[in-house]
């Protein structure tokens, strides 16, 4: 009994080690995440020197920066750099975190203790002593509320007894308020420069084809208007790949008028055909985190045919973006997001009259007063009340 | 979208009488939540194709729901006991 005993913890002992360097090989292994980001080491290094890995100090460092101009994926890059150097990482987006405290805690703590323990919070002495001995890297990603980090407040004023020695984080914001009296340093990411740009756009708007002398004076002054905005840059790129010197030379006029990126990535949105638009637009209401295959068979089902060609047409004009890992999740810049839902949501003042419903209270609405107004009879309505509350 | 609050939703049995087009129907939430009519719904829009409810709280979907279009149900922790009777086509 007691050497079958010993056998079995002996194998969970080996379990447990594989795991541990699987994890420490995945840590180490090459394949970059900033392979084809221009302009990404200057800045991920910069971020890098502001927190001082070597120092034992907590410290809290902002990204602050305009939508699209990368600070994501600044932190990301950031984040697999150092990821070897910390016993737990914690990534969250707030913009689509929902239940924080407890992934929070799942994540830096461990499942087992969640389990053991029940419901836990950051008030409780056993949590903050836990806290205290881990070296953390945490990122709060798109915190755009400074009540969002309510929660955190405490932890993060007693910074350095509330986390062990070397903890950091970093904390990436489109909004400078969110980060006073929070952060130890800022860092405001700038706007590709011009060379970074033009290599940037001219990778997706001309790929391996030579460009023209009409090309380079058309591109010079397209970058110049969208101001080192890599998103802006790659949605725009790509949407201009395979189009004729007219095309383009129309497009930028376009672009000369309003050149907020807001309207930049509208150019790219208004050259989907309809049905391309429509699917684009159900999958920022409906898909986003969806596995790719899983919501390309739905959407099948939805318009009658197969929109494989559609999606990839969409992941080519990077409209949308697949995860990097096996279940290629479909995922979407936040200011692509909100544009999808302000398109829909200029279709009509009434809820009930648009074309897709996801909002909860613009959901209550119609279902309370279900009295929908004529037009919407035949529109293609939508509903989706999604909401993720235990996961 | 992710959203970390609970809607009260006030469902009338007629809620979606006149929701001809609805195609995609998706309720994550528990039930707990919804304030329902204790005697079902009376309609489901025969164009749905898609419909997940999670925890539906009624014993059987609505008999005149002809369900011809629907590819996709997700009916988990539903207090469900007969999907329908008869075939459907």
């Amino acid at each position: 009994m007691c050497v079958l005993l010993f056998v079995r913890l002996e194998s969970e002992f080996i379990e447990k080690i594989v795991g541990d360097v699987l994890k420490k090989l995945h840590a180490m292994s090459s394949s970059h995440p900033m392979a084809g980001l221009f302009g990404i080491d200057v800045r991920v290094s910069k971020v890098e020197s502001f927190l001082n890995m070597k120092s034992p100090d907590v410290l809290i460092v902002g990204i602050w920066g305009m939508g699209g101009i990368g600070k994501t994926t600044i932190a990301e890059a950031v984040c697999s750099n150092v990821r070897s150097q910390f016993g737990r990482i914690f990534f969250a987006n707030f913009r689509q975190q929902s239940d924080f405290q407890r992934k929070f805690l799942k994540r830096l703590l461990g499942q087992e203790t969640l389990n053991t323990m029940g419901s836990l919070s950051f008030r409780d002495s056993f949590v903050k002593e836990r806290l205290r001995r881990i070296k953390v890297f945490i990122v709060l990603d798109d915190v755009d509320y400074s009540m969002a980090l309510e929660e955190l407040r405490d932890l993060l004023d007693g910074r350095n007894s509330s986390f062990g020695p070397g903890s950091k984080v970093l904390i990436t914001s489109r909004d400078k308020q969110v980060l006073r009296n929070v952060v130890d340093e800022t860092h405001e990411v700038q706007g590709l420069n011009d060379e970074e740009a033009l290599q940037l756009f001219g990778s997706k708007a001309l790929k391996n084809c030579n460009p023209t002398i009409d090309h380079i004076n058309l591109i010079d002054e397209i970058v110049s208007h969208v101001q080192g905005n890599p998103l802006a840059l790659k949605v725009l790129g790509s949407s201009f790949y395979g189009k004729s010197i007219e095309e383009w030379r129309s497009a930028l006029k376009k672009l000369a008028q309003d050149p907020q990126i807001e309207r930049v990535l509208r150019i790219s949105y208004d050259g989907l055909d309809s049905e391309q638009k429509s699917i684009f637009l159900d999958i920022a209401h409906f898909f986003i985190g969806w596995e790719s295959g899983k919501a390309t068979k739905r959407l099948d089902c939805l318009y009658g045919r197969s929109v494989t060609f559609d999606i990839s047409t969409l992941i080519d004009k990077c409209l949308i973006t697949t995860s990097n890992d096996f279940y290629k999740r479909l995922e979407m810049h936040d200011l692509l997001y909100e544009m999808a839902f302000n398109i829909v949501r200029a279709e009509s003042d009434f809820p009930g009259e648009r074309s897709r419903l996801c909002h909860p209270p613009d959901v209550v609405h119609v279902l309370e007063e279900n009295k929908v107004k004529s037009t919407a009879i035949n529109c293609r309505s939508c509903i989706c009340s999604k909401v993720d509350v235990f996961e | 979208m992710y959203l970390n609050w609970l809607p009260n939703i006030p469902l009338k049995s007629d809620a979606f009488a006149m929701m001809d087009g609805l195609r995609f129907l998706s309720f994550c939430h528990t039930v707990d939540t919804m304030h329902i009519p204790p005697t079902g719904l009376e309609y489901l829009p025969n164009e749905l194709r898609y419909l997940q409810w999670n925890g539906f709280p009624w014993k059987s979907l609505p008999p005149s729901f002809r369900a011809e279009h629907l590819v996709e149900l997700h009916l988990s922790k539903s207090k469900l006991v007969k999907l329908w009777t008869g075939v459907k086509v």
